[in-house]
Protein backbone atom coordinates (compact mmCIF):
# COMPACT_ATOMS: atom_id res chain seq x y z
CA UNK A 1 0.00 0.00 0.00
CA UNK A 2 2.89 2.32 0.85
CA UNK A 3 4.39 1.74 -2.63
CA UNK A 4 1.02 2.40 -4.19
CA UNK A 5 0.85 5.79 -2.47
CA UNK A 6 4.39 6.63 -3.58
CA UNK A 7 3.52 5.58 -7.13
CA UNK A 8 0.40 7.72 -7.09
CA UNK A 9 2.30 10.78 -5.87
CA UNK A 10 5.15 10.22 -8.34
CA UNK A 11 2.56 9.78 -11.08
CA UNK A 12 1.09 13.16 -10.12
CA UNK A 13 4.54 14.74 -10.32
CA UNK A 14 5.14 13.15 -13.74
CA UNK A 15 1.79 14.37 -15.01
CA UNK A 16 2.37 17.85 -13.62
CA UNK A 17 5.79 17.99 -15.24
CA UNK A 18 4.46 16.69 -18.54
CA UNK A 19 1.66 19.24 -18.46
CA UNK A 20 4.12 22.03 -17.67
CA UNK A 21 6.18 20.79 -20.61
CA UNK A 22 3.07 20.91 -22.79
CA UNK A 23 2.25 24.41 -21.56
CA UNK A 24 5.77 25.47 -22.47
CA UNK A 25 4.85 24.32 -25.96
CA UNK A 26 1.69 26.42 -25.88
CA UNK A 27 2.59 27.99 -29.21
CA UNK A 28 2.41 24.55 -30.85
CA UNK A 29 -0.87 23.84 -29.09
CA UNK A 30 -2.21 27.22 -30.17
CA UNK A 31 -1.20 26.54 -33.78
CA UNK A 32 -2.87 23.10 -33.55
CA UNK A 33 -6.08 24.72 -32.29
CA UNK A 34 -6.01 27.42 -34.99
CA UNK A 35 -5.32 24.85 -37.73
CA UNK A 36 -8.25 22.70 -36.59
CA UNK A 37 -10.59 25.69 -36.40
CA UNK A 38 -9.54 26.53 -39.98
CA UNK A 39 -10.09 22.88 -40.99
CA UNK A 40 -13.57 23.12 -39.45
CA UNK A 41 -14.32 26.34 -41.34
CA UNK A 42 -12.98 24.83 -44.57
CA UNK A 43 -15.03 21.64 -44.17
CA UNK A 44 -18.20 23.56 -43.36
CA UNK A 45 -17.79 25.92 -46.30
CA UNK A 46 -16.86 23.08 -48.67
CA UNK A 47 -20.02 21.14 -47.87
CA UNK A 48 -22.15 24.28 -48.05
CA UNK A 49 -20.69 25.14 -51.46
CA UNK A 50 -21.15 21.56 -52.72
CA UNK A 51 -24.75 21.35 -51.61
CA UNK A 52 -25.52 24.70 -53.23
CA UNK A 53 -23.70 23.83 -56.47
CA UNK A 54 -25.28 20.42 -56.91
CA UNK A 55 -28.70 21.68 -55.86
CA UNK A 56 -29.26 18.59 -53.74
CA UNK A 57 -30.60 20.73 -51.00
CA UNK A 58 -33.52 18.53 -50.14
CA UNK A 59 -31.60 18.19 -46.92
CA UNK A 60 -28.76 20.60 -46.23
CA UNK A 61 -25.66 19.08 -44.67
CA UNK A 62 -25.42 19.18 -40.90
CA UNK A 63 -22.55 19.95 -38.55
CA UNK A 64 -21.87 16.22 -38.27
CA UNK A 65 -21.30 15.87 -42.03
CA UNK A 66 -18.53 18.47 -42.01
CA UNK A 67 -17.14 16.89 -38.86
CA UNK A 68 -16.97 13.58 -40.70
CA UNK A 69 -15.27 15.27 -43.66
CA UNK A 70 -12.72 16.99 -41.39
CA UNK A 71 -11.64 13.73 -39.77
CA UNK A 72 -12.10 11.34 -42.70
CA UNK A 73 -8.38 11.42 -43.47
CA UNK A 74 -6.72 10.48 -46.77
CA UNK A 75 -8.83 7.71 -48.28
CA UNK A 76 -7.45 5.17 -50.76
CA UNK A 77 -6.51 6.52 -54.17
CA UNK A 78 -7.25 10.08 -53.09
CA UNK A 79 -4.92 12.73 -54.50
CA UNK A 80 -6.54 15.61 -52.61
CA UNK A 81 -3.96 17.27 -50.37
CA UNK A 82 -6.35 18.77 -47.82
CA UNK A 83 -7.30 15.57 -45.94
CA UNK A 84 -3.70 14.42 -46.06
CA UNK A 85 -2.29 17.65 -44.66
CA UNK A 86 -4.96 17.81 -41.95
CA UNK A 87 -4.22 14.25 -40.89
CA UNK A 88 -0.46 14.74 -41.12
CA UNK A 89 -0.46 18.04 -39.18
CA UNK A 90 -2.49 16.37 -36.43
CA UNK A 91 0.35 13.88 -36.04
CA UNK A 92 3.10 16.50 -36.28
CA UNK A 93 1.63 18.62 -33.47
CA UNK A 94 1.27 15.57 -31.24
CA UNK A 95 4.79 14.48 -32.16
CA UNK A 96 6.10 17.81 -30.90
CA UNK A 97 4.28 17.34 -27.58
CA UNK A 98 5.68 13.83 -27.11
CA UNK A 99 9.09 15.08 -28.23
CA UNK A 100 8.90 17.69 -25.48
CA UNK A 101 8.08 15.01 -22.90
CA UNK A 102 10.98 12.87 -24.18
CA UNK A 103 13.35 15.81 -23.91
CA UNK A 104 12.21 16.73 -20.44
CA UNK A 105 12.34 13.14 -19.18
CA UNK A 106 15.68 12.27 -20.72
CA UNK A 107 17.55 15.53 -20.50
CA UNK A 108 16.11 17.69 -17.80
CA UNK A 109 14.24 15.76 -15.16
CA UNK A 110 15.95 12.46 -15.92
CA UNK A 111 16.95 11.41 -12.44
CA UNK A 112 14.84 13.56 -10.16
CA UNK A 113 11.66 11.53 -10.18
CA UNK A 114 13.03 8.06 -10.89
CA UNK A 115 15.44 8.17 -7.93
CA UNK A 116 12.63 9.17 -5.61
CA UNK A 117 10.32 6.56 -7.12
CA UNK A 118 12.96 3.83 -6.83
CA UNK A 119 11.55 1.69 -9.62
CA UNK A 120 12.16 1.74 -13.35
CA UNK A 121 8.88 -0.11 -14.04
CA UNK A 122 6.81 2.37 -12.02
CA UNK A 123 8.58 5.26 -13.71
CA UNK A 124 7.78 3.79 -17.13
CA UNK A 125 4.13 3.15 -16.23
CA UNK A 126 3.73 6.71 -14.99
CA UNK A 127 5.23 7.94 -18.25
CA UNK A 128 2.81 5.76 -20.26
CA UNK A 129 -0.12 7.24 -18.32
CA UNK A 130 1.22 10.74 -18.98
CA UNK A 131 1.28 10.04 -22.73
CA UNK A 132 -2.24 8.63 -22.58
CA UNK A 133 -3.60 11.65 -20.74
CA UNK A 134 -1.89 14.02 -23.15
CA UNK A 135 -3.18 12.04 -26.17
CA UNK A 136 -6.75 12.08 -24.83
CA UNK A 137 -6.60 15.77 -23.89
CA UNK A 138 -5.05 16.72 -27.23
CA UNK A 139 -7.73 14.77 -29.14
CA UNK A 140 -10.57 16.45 -27.24
CA UNK A 141 -9.00 19.87 -27.84
CA UNK A 142 -8.68 19.36 -31.61
CA UNK A 143 -12.16 17.82 -31.91
CA UNK A 144 -13.68 20.80 -30.11
CA UNK A 145 -11.59 23.28 -32.15
CA UNK A 146 -12.87 21.68 -35.37
CA UNK A 147 -16.46 21.86 -34.16
CA UNK A 148 -15.98 25.55 -33.34
CA UNK A 149 -14.90 26.12 -36.94
CA UNK A 150 -17.88 24.22 -38.40
CA UNK A 151 -20.74 25.49 -36.26
CA UNK A 152 -21.09 28.98 -37.84
CA UNK A 153 -21.60 27.49 -41.30
CA UNK A 154 -23.91 24.52 -40.91
CA UNK A 155 -27.06 23.65 -39.06
CA UNK A 156 -26.68 21.93 -35.71
CA UNK A 157 -28.42 18.57 -35.67
CA UNK A 158 -27.90 15.49 -33.49
CA UNK A 159 -27.65 13.26 -36.60
CA UNK A 160 -25.75 13.37 -39.88
CA UNK A 161 -27.84 14.29 -42.93
CA UNK A 162 -28.42 12.28 -46.09
CA UNK A 163 -25.85 14.44 -47.87
CA UNK A 164 -23.26 11.70 -48.34
CA UNK A 165 -25.90 9.33 -49.76
CA UNK A 166 -26.93 11.98 -52.28
CA UNK A 167 -23.25 12.49 -53.16
CA UNK A 168 -22.71 8.74 -53.55
CA UNK A 169 -19.86 8.65 -51.04
CA UNK A 170 -19.48 7.32 -47.51
CA UNK A 171 -23.08 6.19 -47.57
CA UNK A 172 -22.62 4.30 -44.36
CA UNK A 173 -22.24 7.60 -42.57
CA UNK A 174 -25.83 8.58 -43.28
CA UNK A 175 -28.04 8.40 -40.26
CA UNK A 176 -25.17 8.27 -37.76
CA UNK A 177 -25.62 10.39 -34.70
CA UNK A 178 -23.13 13.14 -34.00
CA UNK A 179 -22.34 11.61 -30.60
CA UNK A 180 -21.65 8.24 -32.22
CA UNK A 181 -19.38 9.85 -34.82
CA UNK A 182 -17.63 11.93 -32.15
CA UNK A 183 -16.96 8.84 -30.03
CA UNK A 184 -15.67 6.85 -33.06
CA UNK A 185 -13.32 9.64 -34.13
CA UNK A 186 -12.19 10.26 -30.55
CA UNK A 187 -11.44 6.61 -29.85
CA UNK A 188 -9.67 6.00 -33.19
CA UNK A 189 -7.60 9.21 -33.01
CA UNK A 190 -6.71 9.02 -29.31
CA UNK A 191 -5.79 5.32 -29.37
CA UNK A 192 -3.70 5.80 -32.52
CA UNK A 193 -1.93 8.77 -30.96
CA UNK A 194 -1.14 6.71 -27.85
CA UNK A 195 0.42 4.04 -30.08
CA UNK A 196 2.47 6.53 -32.12
CA UNK A 197 3.44 8.43 -28.94
CA UNK A 198 4.74 5.26 -27.27
CA UNK A 199 6.50 4.22 -30.47
CA UNK A 200 8.13 7.67 -30.68
CA UNK A 201 9.30 7.69 -27.07
CA UNK A 202 10.72 4.15 -27.37
CA UNK A 203 12.69 5.08 -30.49
CA UNK A 204 13.94 8.14 -28.57
CA UNK A 205 14.97 5.96 -25.61
CA UNK A 206 16.70 3.45 -27.85
CA UNK A 207 18.65 6.03 -29.83
CA UNK A 208 19.06 8.62 -27.03
CA UNK A 209 18.01 11.18 -29.66
CA UNK A 210 14.64 12.97 -29.57
CA UNK A 211 14.86 13.76 -33.28
CA UNK A 212 14.95 10.06 -34.27
CA UNK A 213 11.66 9.46 -32.47
CA UNK A 214 10.04 12.27 -34.43
CA UNK A 215 11.60 11.09 -37.72
CA UNK A 216 10.38 7.50 -37.11
CA UNK A 217 6.77 8.55 -36.47
CA UNK A 218 6.71 10.95 -39.41
CA UNK A 219 8.17 8.26 -41.68
CA UNK A 220 5.49 5.83 -40.56
CA UNK A 221 2.78 8.41 -41.31
CA UNK A 222 4.24 9.04 -44.77
CA UNK A 223 4.38 5.28 -45.50
CA UNK A 224 0.71 4.96 -44.50
CA UNK A 225 -0.19 7.79 -46.84
CA UNK A 226 2.00 6.71 -49.78
CA UNK A 227 0.78 3.11 -49.84
CA UNK A 228 -2.77 4.43 -49.91
CA UNK A 229 -2.16 6.52 -53.03
CA UNK A 230 -2.89 3.71 -55.46
CA UNK A 231 -6.27 2.09 -55.92
CA UNK A 232 -4.86 -1.30 -55.06
CA UNK A 233 -5.53 -2.31 -51.47
CA UNK A 234 -3.46 -5.09 -49.96
CA UNK A 235 -4.42 -7.30 -47.04
CA UNK A 236 -1.52 -6.07 -44.93
CA UNK A 237 -2.34 -2.38 -45.20
CA UNK A 238 -4.67 -2.21 -42.17
CA UNK A 239 -1.88 -3.55 -39.99
CA UNK A 240 0.46 -0.63 -40.46
CA UNK A 241 0.29 1.48 -37.26
CA UNK A 242 -1.27 4.85 -38.03
CA UNK A 243 -3.80 3.51 -40.56
CA UNK A 244 -6.20 3.06 -37.66
CA UNK A 245 -6.57 6.82 -37.30
CA UNK A 246 -7.90 7.20 -40.88
CA UNK A 247 -11.68 6.93 -40.63
CA UNK A 248 -12.29 6.81 -44.39
CA UNK A 249 -10.21 3.64 -44.76
CA UNK A 250 -12.48 1.74 -42.40
CA UNK A 251 -15.30 -0.54 -43.41
CA UNK A 252 -18.11 0.24 -44.24
CA UNK A 253 -16.87 3.68 -45.43
CA UNK A 254 -14.24 1.85 -47.50
CA UNK A 255 -15.95 -1.25 -48.96
CA UNK A 256 -12.59 -2.66 -50.13
CA UNK A 257 -11.45 -3.03 -46.53
CA UNK A 258 -13.93 -5.48 -45.01
CA UNK A 259 -11.41 -6.49 -42.34
CA UNK A 260 -10.72 -3.00 -41.05
CA UNK A 261 -13.65 -2.16 -38.83
CA UNK A 262 -13.59 0.50 -36.13
CA UNK A 263 -13.82 -2.21 -33.47
CA UNK A 264 -10.89 -4.10 -35.01
CA UNK A 265 -8.82 -0.93 -35.09
CA UNK A 266 -9.50 -0.25 -31.43
CA UNK A 267 -8.61 -3.81 -30.44
CA UNK A 268 -5.49 -3.60 -32.59
CA UNK A 269 -4.46 -0.28 -31.01
CA UNK A 270 -5.01 -1.67 -27.51
CA UNK A 271 -2.92 -4.75 -28.38
CA UNK A 272 -0.19 -2.54 -29.83
CA UNK A 273 -0.26 -0.35 -26.72
CA UNK A 274 0.15 -3.38 -24.43
CA UNK A 275 2.94 -4.71 -26.63
CA UNK A 276 4.74 -1.33 -26.67
CA UNK A 277 4.37 -1.01 -22.88
CA UNK A 278 5.99 -4.42 -22.44
CA UNK A 279 8.74 -3.65 -24.98
CA UNK A 280 9.25 -0.34 -23.18
CA UNK A 281 9.58 -2.16 -19.88
CA UNK A 282 12.39 -4.27 -21.33
CA UNK A 283 14.12 -1.18 -22.75
CA UNK A 284 13.74 0.90 -19.58
CA UNK A 285 14.96 -2.00 -17.45
CA UNK A 286 18.36 -1.79 -19.16
CA UNK A 287 18.23 1.91 -20.02
CA UNK A 288 21.13 4.17 -19.10
CA UNK A 289 20.04 7.57 -17.87
CA UNK A 290 23.05 9.46 -19.09
CA UNK A 291 21.72 12.98 -18.81
CA UNK A 292 21.43 16.06 -20.96
CA UNK A 293 24.98 15.98 -22.27
CA UNK A 294 24.22 12.82 -24.17
CA UNK A 295 20.61 13.28 -25.18
CA UNK A 296 20.50 16.21 -27.53
CA UNK B 1 49.93 8.14 -6.27
CA UNK B 2 49.01 4.48 -6.26
CA UNK B 3 46.62 2.49 -8.34
CA UNK B 4 43.68 1.58 -6.15
CA UNK B 5 42.57 -1.92 -6.98
CA UNK B 6 41.79 -3.29 -3.56
CA UNK B 7 39.28 -6.11 -3.71
CA UNK B 8 36.58 -5.48 -1.16
CA UNK B 9 34.04 -7.69 0.42
CA UNK B 10 30.78 -5.90 -0.33
CA UNK B 11 28.63 -8.36 1.61
CA UNK B 12 25.68 -6.91 3.49
CA UNK B 13 27.29 -7.64 6.87
CA UNK B 14 29.95 -4.99 6.20
CA UNK B 15 27.82 -2.36 7.85
CA UNK B 16 30.70 0.11 7.95
CA UNK B 17 30.74 0.40 4.14
CA UNK B 18 28.38 2.81 2.44
CA UNK B 19 29.47 2.33 -1.16
CA UNK B 20 31.52 -0.46 -2.69
CA UNK B 21 32.30 -0.34 -6.39
CA UNK B 22 34.11 -3.45 -7.61
CA UNK B 23 35.83 -3.88 -11.00
CA UNK B 24 33.30 -1.58 -12.63
CA UNK B 25 33.50 -1.10 -16.37
CA UNK B 26 31.07 0.72 -18.60
CA UNK B 27 31.08 1.30 -22.33
CA UNK B 28 28.87 4.04 -23.78
CA UNK B 29 28.57 4.42 -27.55
CA UNK B 30 31.74 2.48 -28.13
CA UNK B 31 33.79 4.42 -25.59
CA UNK B 32 35.08 2.86 -22.41
CA UNK B 33 33.95 5.49 -19.90
CA UNK B 34 34.70 3.44 -16.78
CA UNK B 35 37.67 1.11 -16.81
CA UNK B 36 37.88 -1.42 -13.97
CA UNK B 37 37.00 1.09 -11.28
CA UNK B 38 37.25 0.07 -7.62
CA UNK B 39 36.10 2.29 -4.81
CA UNK B 40 35.17 1.83 -1.17
CA UNK B 41 33.51 4.60 0.79
CA UNK B 42 32.94 4.08 4.48
CA UNK B 43 29.83 5.29 6.22
CA UNK B 44 30.01 8.88 7.31
CA UNK B 45 33.05 9.65 5.18
CA UNK B 46 33.38 12.42 2.66
CA UNK B 47 35.45 11.59 -0.39
CA UNK B 48 36.27 13.62 -3.47
CA UNK B 49 36.94 12.73 -7.07
CA UNK B 50 38.54 15.21 -9.40
CA UNK B 51 39.52 14.98 -13.02
CA UNK B 52 39.12 16.66 -16.38
CA UNK B 53 35.81 16.94 -18.23
CA UNK B 54 34.84 13.68 -19.88
CA UNK B 55 36.99 11.55 -17.60
CA UNK B 56 33.98 9.56 -16.34
CA UNK B 57 33.30 11.26 -13.00
CA UNK B 58 29.61 11.93 -13.65
CA UNK B 59 29.10 8.45 -15.10
CA UNK B 60 30.56 6.95 -11.92
CA UNK B 61 28.02 8.90 -9.84
CA UNK B 62 25.25 7.73 -12.17
CA UNK B 63 26.47 4.15 -11.75
CA UNK B 64 26.42 4.45 -7.95
CA UNK B 65 22.93 5.92 -8.08
CA UNK B 66 21.66 3.11 -10.34
CA UNK B 67 20.91 5.39 -13.29
CA UNK B 68 23.59 3.80 -15.47
CA UNK B 69 24.04 0.03 -15.42
CA UNK B 70 27.46 -1.59 -15.59
CA UNK B 71 28.74 -3.87 -18.34
CA UNK B 72 30.94 -5.68 -15.83
CA UNK B 73 31.57 -5.33 -12.12
CA UNK B 74 29.26 -4.50 -9.26
CA UNK B 75 28.06 -1.65 -7.08
CA UNK B 76 26.80 -2.14 -3.54
CA UNK B 77 25.19 0.68 -1.62
CA UNK B 78 24.64 0.05 2.09
CA UNK B 79 25.16 -3.65 1.42
CA UNK B 80 22.60 -3.97 -1.36
CA UNK B 81 23.72 -4.70 -4.89
CA UNK B 82 22.42 -2.26 -7.51
CA UNK B 83 20.60 -4.08 -10.31
CA UNK B 84 20.13 -7.27 -8.28
CA UNK B 85 18.85 -6.43 -4.79
CA UNK B 86 17.61 -2.95 -5.61
CA UNK B 87 17.26 -0.75 -8.68
CA UNK B 88 18.14 2.51 -6.92
CA UNK B 89 19.54 3.23 -3.45
CA UNK B 90 16.65 4.08 -1.18
CA UNK B 91 18.32 6.75 0.91
CA UNK B 92 20.10 8.81 -1.68
CA UNK B 93 20.34 12.50 -2.50
CA UNK B 94 21.92 13.45 -5.80
CA UNK B 95 22.94 16.45 -7.82
CA UNK B 96 24.32 15.19 -11.11
CA UNK B 97 24.87 17.35 -14.21
CA UNK B 98 22.51 19.95 -12.75
CA UNK B 99 18.89 18.93 -12.21
CA UNK B 100 16.20 20.04 -14.65
CA UNK B 101 13.54 21.74 -12.65
CA UNK B 102 10.21 22.86 -14.04
CA UNK B 103 11.19 26.31 -15.26
CA UNK B 104 7.70 27.79 -15.00
CA UNK B 105 7.44 27.04 -11.27
CA UNK B 106 9.19 28.69 -8.35
CA UNK B 107 12.08 26.92 -6.66
CA UNK B 108 9.98 26.21 -3.61
CA UNK B 109 7.10 24.86 -5.70
CA UNK B 110 9.54 22.52 -7.48
CA UNK B 111 10.79 21.17 -4.17
CA UNK B 112 7.24 20.85 -2.82
CA UNK B 113 6.30 18.83 -5.88
CA UNK B 114 9.25 16.47 -5.49
CA UNK B 115 8.88 16.22 -1.71
CA UNK B 116 5.24 15.21 -2.18
CA UNK B 117 6.41 11.83 -3.56
CA UNK B 118 7.71 10.54 -0.22
CA UNK B 119 5.80 13.00 1.92
CA UNK B 120 8.56 12.78 4.54
CA UNK B 121 9.23 16.46 5.09
CA UNK B 122 7.05 19.40 5.98
CA UNK B 123 6.73 22.80 4.36
CA UNK B 124 8.69 24.16 7.32
CA UNK B 125 11.54 21.74 6.51
CA UNK B 126 11.58 23.00 2.93
CA UNK B 127 11.79 26.57 4.17
CA UNK B 128 14.76 25.62 6.35
CA UNK B 129 16.61 23.82 3.56
CA UNK B 130 16.13 26.75 1.18
CA UNK B 131 17.44 29.06 3.89
CA UNK B 132 20.35 26.72 4.48
CA UNK B 133 21.56 26.88 0.88
CA UNK B 134 21.12 30.65 0.74
CA UNK B 135 17.86 30.93 -1.19
CA UNK B 136 14.88 33.02 -0.17
CA UNK B 137 12.01 30.59 0.63
CA UNK B 138 9.49 33.31 -0.17
CA UNK B 139 10.93 34.01 -3.63
CA UNK B 140 7.98 33.43 -5.97
CA UNK B 141 9.89 33.97 -9.20
CA UNK B 142 9.94 31.02 -11.61
CA UNK B 143 13.15 29.03 -11.83
CA UNK B 144 13.72 30.37 -15.35
CA UNK B 145 14.34 33.77 -13.73
CA UNK B 146 17.03 32.31 -11.45
CA UNK B 147 20.72 32.79 -12.11
CA UNK B 148 22.84 29.68 -12.76
CA UNK B 149 24.19 29.91 -9.21
CA UNK B 150 20.69 30.06 -7.74
CA UNK B 151 19.67 27.00 -9.76
CA UNK B 152 22.72 25.20 -8.43
CA UNK B 153 21.79 26.09 -4.86
CA UNK B 154 18.28 24.82 -5.56
CA UNK B 155 19.79 21.57 -6.87
CA UNK B 156 21.73 21.18 -3.63
CA UNK B 157 18.58 21.92 -1.64
CA UNK B 158 16.74 19.20 -3.58
CA UNK B 159 19.55 16.72 -2.96
CA UNK B 160 19.70 17.28 0.79
CA UNK B 161 16.08 18.08 1.61
CA UNK B 162 15.11 14.55 2.74
CA UNK B 163 18.27 14.12 4.86
CA UNK B 164 19.71 11.24 2.79
CA UNK B 165 22.33 8.91 4.23
CA UNK B 166 24.29 9.08 0.96
CA UNK B 167 24.85 12.28 -0.97
CA UNK B 168 26.26 12.35 -4.51
CA UNK B 169 27.26 15.81 -5.68
CA UNK B 170 28.59 16.57 -9.14
CA UNK B 171 30.26 20.00 -9.40
CA UNK B 172 27.94 21.48 -6.76
CA UNK B 173 29.71 24.83 -6.62
CA UNK B 174 30.85 25.33 -10.23
CA UNK B 175 28.52 28.30 -10.77
CA UNK B 176 28.92 29.92 -7.36
CA UNK B 177 30.99 32.96 -6.39
CA UNK B 178 33.80 32.49 -3.78
CA UNK B 179 31.44 33.37 -0.90
CA UNK B 180 28.90 30.91 -2.23
CA UNK B 181 31.54 28.18 -2.46
CA UNK B 182 32.52 28.76 1.19
CA UNK B 183 28.89 28.78 2.26
CA UNK B 184 28.11 25.46 0.54
CA UNK B 185 31.37 24.00 1.91
CA UNK B 186 30.12 24.82 5.42
CA UNK B 187 26.79 23.16 4.66
CA UNK B 188 28.55 20.00 3.45
CA UNK B 189 30.82 19.94 6.49
CA UNK B 190 27.78 20.19 8.74
CA UNK B 191 26.10 17.30 6.91
CA UNK B 192 29.32 15.28 7.24
CA UNK B 193 29.37 15.92 10.99
CA UNK B 194 25.80 14.63 11.15
CA UNK B 195 26.95 11.33 9.61
CA UNK B 196 26.01 11.76 5.96
CA UNK B 197 28.26 9.89 3.53
CA UNK B 198 29.24 12.28 0.75
CA UNK B 199 30.86 11.66 -2.63
CA UNK B 200 31.89 14.93 -4.18
CA UNK B 201 32.97 15.29 -7.80
CA UNK B 202 34.68 18.32 -9.21
CA UNK B 203 37.26 19.34 -11.76
CA UNK B 204 38.63 21.67 -9.07
CA UNK B 205 41.24 19.82 -7.02
CA UNK B 206 41.57 22.60 -4.42
CA UNK B 207 37.89 22.44 -3.59
CA UNK B 208 38.07 18.67 -3.24
CA UNK B 209 41.14 18.81 -0.99
CA UNK B 210 39.53 21.49 1.18
CA UNK B 211 36.55 19.29 2.00
CA UNK B 212 37.42 15.64 1.59
CA UNK B 213 39.10 12.99 3.72
CA UNK B 214 40.11 10.91 0.72
CA UNK B 215 40.91 12.24 -2.72
CA UNK B 216 40.74 10.28 -5.96
CA UNK B 217 41.74 11.25 -9.45
CA UNK B 218 39.74 10.16 -12.46
CA UNK B 219 41.50 9.98 -15.79
CA UNK B 220 40.12 8.36 -18.96
CA UNK B 221 37.73 6.18 -16.99
CA UNK B 222 40.31 4.96 -14.46
CA UNK B 223 40.19 5.89 -10.79
CA UNK B 224 43.33 6.35 -8.74
CA UNK B 225 43.69 7.23 -5.09
CA UNK B 226 46.05 10.04 -4.17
Amino acid sequence: MHHLFIFWRAFNVQITWSMIGAVQLRNWLLIAVVVHVVVGVFSGQQLLALSTATDLSAQLPHVGDAFFLAFAGPSFGQSNWTPLLTWLLRHIFFCMLVGSISTSQLSNHDYLVILMLGSRWMWWVSLVFSIMIIAFSYTIIILCATLVGIVPWLRWHPDLSSFFIEQGIWQAAAGMSLIHLFSIIFSLTASSLVVTGLFQILITFTTHRVIWGIVAVMSLALIVWIIGLGDHTARWQPWIPGTQSILSRHWPFEPRMPGLTVRMSLVYNIMLTIWLVLIGHRIVKRFDFIGSQNNE
Amino acid sequence: MNNYNTHVDPSPDRTDIAVAVHAASKRLRGHLVLNNVNLVVHRGHIIGIYGPNGSGKSVLLRVISGLVLLNTGSVHVFGQRIGRDIEFPSDLGALIDGPGFAMELSGRKNLELLASIHNRISSNDLQKVLDLVGLDPDDRRPVKAYSTGMRQRLGIAQAIMEHPKLLLLDEPTSALDPDGVLHIAQVLKALHRQGTTIILVSHNRTEIEMLCEQVYRMQSGSLQRE
